[in-house]
């Protein structure tokens, strides 16, 4: 049985462990309020710039024709070479976050491996760097100490490194691998496809009898003309959702963060009861045995 | 009736007002649209955005985006967009300069390109913070 002292001092370090962890988990609760925020604030507009996309790309793409490209980024090829990108957070103590994140982007990875596509990766995040290490993917390209709270500026070299790859030929395709922000308790991994861009169907011209047709089905005047601004709207849109799954991404690390941290105080606190019992029961018995020693002393003296 | 206008950014939207002129710098040129404008989506370039109702103006410096409008709606994603008066015109007469300096030194296509659109944004600053000032009540020049 461990002495009184050492489990006091058992006791002190455990009530430390807690402090902090109590510390970290609303730091973490704060901070995740905040990049929620910013996660819905971002929606908008690219869902404002999706619109337009699919509208420009279905008119545009019916006067041109079904075979026509219209923008190296909406090429359909087939696919020889995969490009994916791995968002992850840079530290740690956020309970299976990035470690369920890094085994989804695996698994994906080995059945394109196998499928005969070979994949290279562009990470995001330390803890994913580390995860990869000890595979043999190739790593592209590495951005770490991306921040809390990241601008697009900060995040759109690595949209940049994916769109590039993209129009060398170099993949063929690219998704995002990220822990989407489901609740508060939940972060699933997920896999979006990014390139090439999939342009939403705009509704249809034809309208329905009986319906009032909106000015809805008016052409849109394109100025200067539909391929330019797809050549502008295209990259701009790919660096958005790069920039959302990068938001959503860090939401998800506060709000694991939060919830690893909470467990930890509570198990310190369950800690700190069980050690409290057994040095309660360790002082009785120090006393008993005193007790005892006093009284067989003084009956061996003969009283 | 009024236009309703959204100024949307990519981090956050920055604005909804309904005004009844709103003038902006296209890359074909300036264009003013009024209510009942025919529907259109063109691309901005860095300059001066102008809402007007009555005899109220506020002026935007953007750094470029698109603008569509479809029933007297107006929607303008913006790729930045500062208010005239939260310009701070040190910062960006130092942007001119060091995009001046840049495209002077520039030696690849791709350089002369960045700077000079850095050096139109930063223009687009200056000439909004200066309607700013020129229509302010205290200042005079």
């Amino acid at each position: 049985m461990a002495t009184g002292r050492e489990i006091q001092r058992r006791m002190r370090s455990v009530r430390n462990i807690r402090q902090i962890t109590k510390a970290m988990e609303l730091i973490a609760v704060t901070r995740l309020r905040r990049a929620q925020q910013r996660v819905l604030a971002s929606r908008p507009y690219s869902s404002k710039m999706r619109e337009l996309i699919g509208e420009i790309a279905t008119q545009a793409g019916a006067n041109a024709g079904d075979e026509v490209v219209l923008h190296p980024l909406l090429e359909r090829r087939e696919v020889t070479r995969v490009g994916v990108v791995l968002m992850t957070s840079d530290r740690g103590l956020c309970g299976a976050l990035n470690g369920n994140t890094l085994r989804a982007a695996l698994q994906y990875s080995y059945r394109q491996q196998n499928g005969g596509k070979p994949v290279e990766f562009i990470v995001v995040g330390r803890k994913g760097m580390l995860g990869l290490r000890h595979t043999d993917f190739p790593l592209k390209s590495e951005f770490t100490a991306i921040g809390d709270y990241p601008s697009m500026v900060k995040t759109n070299p690595i949209a940049r490194v994916a769109i590039q790859a993209f129009l060398d030929g170099e993949i063929d395709e690219a998704v995002i691998v990220y822990p989407k922000f489901v609740s508060t308790l939940k972060q699933e991994p997920t896999i979006f496809p990014l390139l090439p861009i999939d342009p939403p169907l705009a509704s249809p011209k034809v309208s329905v009898p009986g319906e009032v047709s909106a000015s809805r089905t008016a052409d849109l005047m394109y100025e200067p003309d539909p391929r330019t601004l797809l050549s502008q709207l295209l990259p701009r849109f790919v660096e958005v959702q790069v920039y959302q799954s990068i938001l959503e991404t860090i939401a998800s690390e506060f709000s694991a963060r939060m919830v690893a941290m909470r467990n930890a105080t509570d198990n310190a606190t369950d800690l700190i009861k069980e050690l409290q019992l057994g040095y309660n029961k360790a002082r009785q018995a120090t006393i008993t045995r005193e007790i005892i020693e006093v009284s067989s002393g003084a009956a061996a003296q003969g009283r | 009736m009024p236009l309703h206008v959204e100024i949307i950014a990519a981090e956050q939207p920055i604005l909804t007002i309904d005004v009844e002129v709103v003038v902006a710098t296209t890359v074909s040129g300036q264009i003013s649209v009024l209510p009942q404008h025919e529907p259109l989506l063109t691309l901005l370039a860095p300059g001066e955005l102008r809402l007007g109702r009555g005899a109220n103006e506020m002026f935007l410096a953007l750094a470029g985006g698109y603008l569509e409008v479809r029933d007297d709606h107006v929607t303008i994603l913006a790729d930045a967009a500062e208010r005239a008066e939260d310009i701070d015109v040190a910062r960006a007469e130092g942007s001119r300069e060091r995009a001046t300096a840049r495209l002077r030194e520039a030696r690849s296509n791709v350089d002369v390109v960045r700077a000079s659109s850095a050096l139109a944004r930063a223009v687009s600053r200056l000439k909004a913070a200066d309607r700013y000032r020129s229509r302010g009540v205290t200042r005079s020049r």
